[in-house]
């Protein structure tokens, strides 16, 4: 299923985990453990958007703003890519 | 004394669990050189003590957290007679995946399927039994809150302790991958490593790239055979791909063959609510135009609220207040500099920076909504295509939101761009996107002359921002910056109800910062540009003879073509550069000396036209940035040069932008 994300991901300008989720017929939970996989292994990279907070608080843990709902964007990196080319070569 | 561990994901009901087995008898203290807690206790069943260790909870057996590291040498290293993993009922699938590396270990297993009556509560149907047989290891049904099921799960566990061998279902890896595991086992056999750690288990993490063994093997004795195990990589990874990824995928595959087998769960609705707002809100054509209509909302609701209601209140009782304070003043024979000072320098300056805190509040409380409730990435999303369309970098638009609150971290926010070229050109075009400084300034003038038509106003100066900074990243993308732009791919949240605490807290994120700097930038700036309109000794007060006025008067010139060219405007835009707020400070602090009544608003209206309010708002919009911005970009290029191009440049299309607006507005007829 992981390869099968990855695939589907370079494929779409946007996502959301729940789309992802009914997709591969499970929950969105999965979908997260399956994208921090991806991102543990190099296949995507990460980035999140904390809407330039000042708060200057030192911890973003327990936040409400951190837990907002801000842009997140994912990248398929070079790495990700190169899978992507080689299982649609297989 | 045999040894129980418990492992189970986050707020599977491990704890629970844990509590009925021991009750009273439990210690808590610290895993030996972490900070994790360590809870231990004694079961005593059958006049038999049994020692409990509750391990962290975690979601999978990597070497990622301490948790995760704690849990696995616990594991591995110490060996428990048998483990209990607590896997959450409701959520199998995601719990399932710290099981299938329990099974991988090789350690005696039994799961706790807890949780069983929200289980049956979501009609979530499990065969206990298909489950069982699917993993190869016994599985307990549990409600631990209620602490049904408990007695078996003992029985079980010490069923499976007494059990010479644990039988277990293997997860299959592959020909290709499990020929290799046996490769690099038997190579570790020939060595007799000097670790605890089962071989047939360090052979698969070797291969999974696991970075805490290889660091291990790397500092130990024999770390020439990692060469070996590189091998078996790129061998694996030469025919199919990198085994740590094919690892991972047929764990996924075993958990989607013993659920698919042992679980039903109610047909969930594949098109859901949230999918169908998505279809119009993100729609290719109603997208854009549903955008701009919310946000013209979210400026109309700023003026009537904010200003109406709450601005007018404020500006009342800072005027008051500031009355009070002179006539105090006065009353207390304090020197007539410091009663002019504090009177037209403090609060016809900085005074009138603080008069529209109520409007920023208002606008910032809705555009909190917006971020909270998921819409601003909806938004994204849509000026994503827009972006593309025009050959720039999706994630230019995120930073251009981000600029909305201030353009510094709106700077910032351009690192998560990986070309050079895309990140240049966010960054060169962020300034044109109206900060939340330049708010007062565009509220004076609108307040002065188009009081009915506020939100189109306002809406209309962000747009004109906006679609400037889009023309000019086309500009610089066709010469400047050439080059293919990389895509990205944009995670739309669930949609939810926005929290007050959420919102309260992002609009004080931007209060707050407004605040600091009208208490500090504001307030300097105000204090030396008082200074100079007073000096030399001698001049009128806030005149054209002053120094300050000598320095506005020899720029006013620039802007006569746009129809500005008075000192004070000149002297608030150069003000400006200093920070943006301090335009309508400085504004304020001039204008106080027509006092006799009017006030800030009333004077602008003498010193402007409705043409020339226009032609001076969008200079605002769009000249030379602040020097905490400028600042910023010379850091994030680490370039002089780029600093000063932009301090240049911006100026020129505000100027020109200015001019045209007032020459063609004139050629017109307007006034």
């Amino acid at each position: 299923m992981i390869i099968e994300v990855l695939k589907e991901m370079a494929d779409m300008p946007v996502f959301s985990k729940k789309t992802l989720a009914n997709k591969f017929h499970t929950n969105d939970t999965v979908i997260e453990q399956v994208l921090k996989e991806l991102q543990r292994m190099g296949c995507i990279s990460k980035e999140e958007n904390n809407n330039g907070c000042n708060l200057g608080c030192g911890s973003c843990k327990g936040c409400p703003m951190a837990s907002s709902n801000g842009i997140n964007s994912f990248t398929v990196t070079e790495k990700g890519k190169r899978i992507i080319k080689n299982t649609n070569l297989c | 004394m045999k040894t129980i561990a418990l492992v189970g994901n986050p707020n599977s009901g491990k704890t629970t669990i844990f509590n009925a087995l021991t009750g009273a008898n439990q210690h808590v203290g610290n895993w030996p050189g972490v900070t994790v807690e360590k809870k231990e206790g004694v079961l005593t069943f059958q006049k038999e003590k049994y020692r409990i260790v509750d391990l962290p909870g975690t979601y999978s057996l990597g070497a990622y957290s301490e948790d995760e590291m704690v849990a696995r040498d616990f594991i591995l290293i110490d060996q428990p007679d048998v483990v209990i993993n607590v896997v959450d009922a409701t959520n199998i699938e995601r719990n399932l995946y710290l099981t299938t590396q329990l099974l991988e270990m090789g350690t005696k297993v039994i799961v706790a399927l807890n949780m069983m009556d929200e289980a049956e509560g979501k009609k979530i149907r499990i065969d206990v039994e298909k489950l069982s047989k699917g993993l190869g290891i016994p599985v307990v049904p549990t409600i631990a809150s209620k602490k049904n099921g408990i007695e078996k799960l003992i029985e079980k566990s010490i069923e499976t302790i007494n059990k010479k061998q644990s039988f277990q279902n293997k997860i299959r890896y592959g020909k290709e991958i499990e020929e290799q595991i046996e490769i690099v086992k038997e190579l570790l056999d020939s060595l007799s490593l000097n670790t605890k750690y089962p071989y047939e288990w360090l052979a698969l993490k070797l291969l999974e790239n696991d970075s805490y063994i290889h660091e291990m093997i790397r500092n130990g004795a024999e770390s020439k055979i990692l060469g070996r195990v590189q091998e078996s990589i790129d061998q694996v990874a030469a025919t199919m791909m990198e085994p740590e990824l094919i690892i991972v995928d047929k764990r996924y595959e075993f958990i989607r063959h013993v659920v698919k087998e042992s679980v039903k769960k109610p047909n969930e609705e594949v098109v859901t609510k949230s999918d169908r707002i998505d279809k119009i809100l993100t729609h290719k054509w109603l997208g854009l135009p549903i955008f701009a209509l919310i946000m013209l909302i979210v400026y109309q609701l700023t003026f009537t609220i904010g200003q109406d209601l709450f601005g007018e209140m404020v500006a009342g009782g800072m005027e008051v207040l500031g009355e009070k304070v002179a006539l105090l003043l006065i009353n207390a024979n304090a020197p007539e500099l410091l009663v002019a000072f504090i009177s037209d320098g403090l609060f016809g300056g900085v005074g009138a920076v603080l008069e529209f805190v109520p409007l920023i509040m208002v606008m910032y409380f809705f555009i909190g909504i917006l971020e909270d409730s998921g819409y601003m990435a909806r938004a994204a999303y849509v000026m994503d295509r827009i972006m593309r369309s025009l050959g720039l970098h999706g994630k230019t638009f995120i930073s251009m939101l981000v600029g909305v609150g201030c353009n510094v971290p709106g700077i910032m926010a351009t690192r998560t761009l990986d070309s050079k070229k895309d990140r240049m050109i966010a960054m060169l075009i962020n300034p044109f996107i109206s900060c939340g400084a330049r708010l007062p300034i565009y509220l004076v003038f609108i307040a002065a002359f188009f009081p009915k038509h506020g939100g189109l106003v306002l809406f209309s100066l962000y747009v004109f921002g906006f679609l400037i900074a889009l023309l000019m990243g086309k500009i610089f993308s066709k010469t400047l910056f050439k080059g293919e732009t990389s895509y990205f791919i944009m995670e739309l949240p669930p949609y939810r109800m926005p929290t007050i605490k959420g919102i309260l807290l992002h609009m004080w994120d931007k209060v707050s910062s407004f605040l600091k700097r009208a208490g500090t930038v504001i307030f300097t700036v105000v204090t030396i540009l008082w200074v100079l309109s007073v000096l030399p000794y001698g001049v009128e007060p806030h005149s054209s003879a002053s120094i300050l006025g000598r320095i506005g008067s020899f720029i006013a010139p620039i802007f006569k073509p746009a129809g500005f060219g008075t000192w004070q405007a000149s002297v608030g835009l150069f003000a400006g550069i200093v920070a943006k707020e301090a335009v309508v400070a400085t504004l304020g602090m001039v204008y106080a000396g027509v006092e006799e009544g009017p006030g800030l608003i009333m004077a602008i209206q003498e010193a402007f036209t409705p043409l020339t309010a226009v032609s001076f708002m969008v200079m605002t919009l769009l000249y030379t940035p602040c020097a905490a911005v400028i600042g910023t970009i010379r850091r994030e290029t680490n370039s002089r040069k780029w600093a000063i191009f932009t301090a240049l440049y911006t100026f020129l299309v505000g100027w020109i932008a200015a001019v045209l607006i007032f020459q063609v507005g004139r050629f017109f007829g307007l006034s």
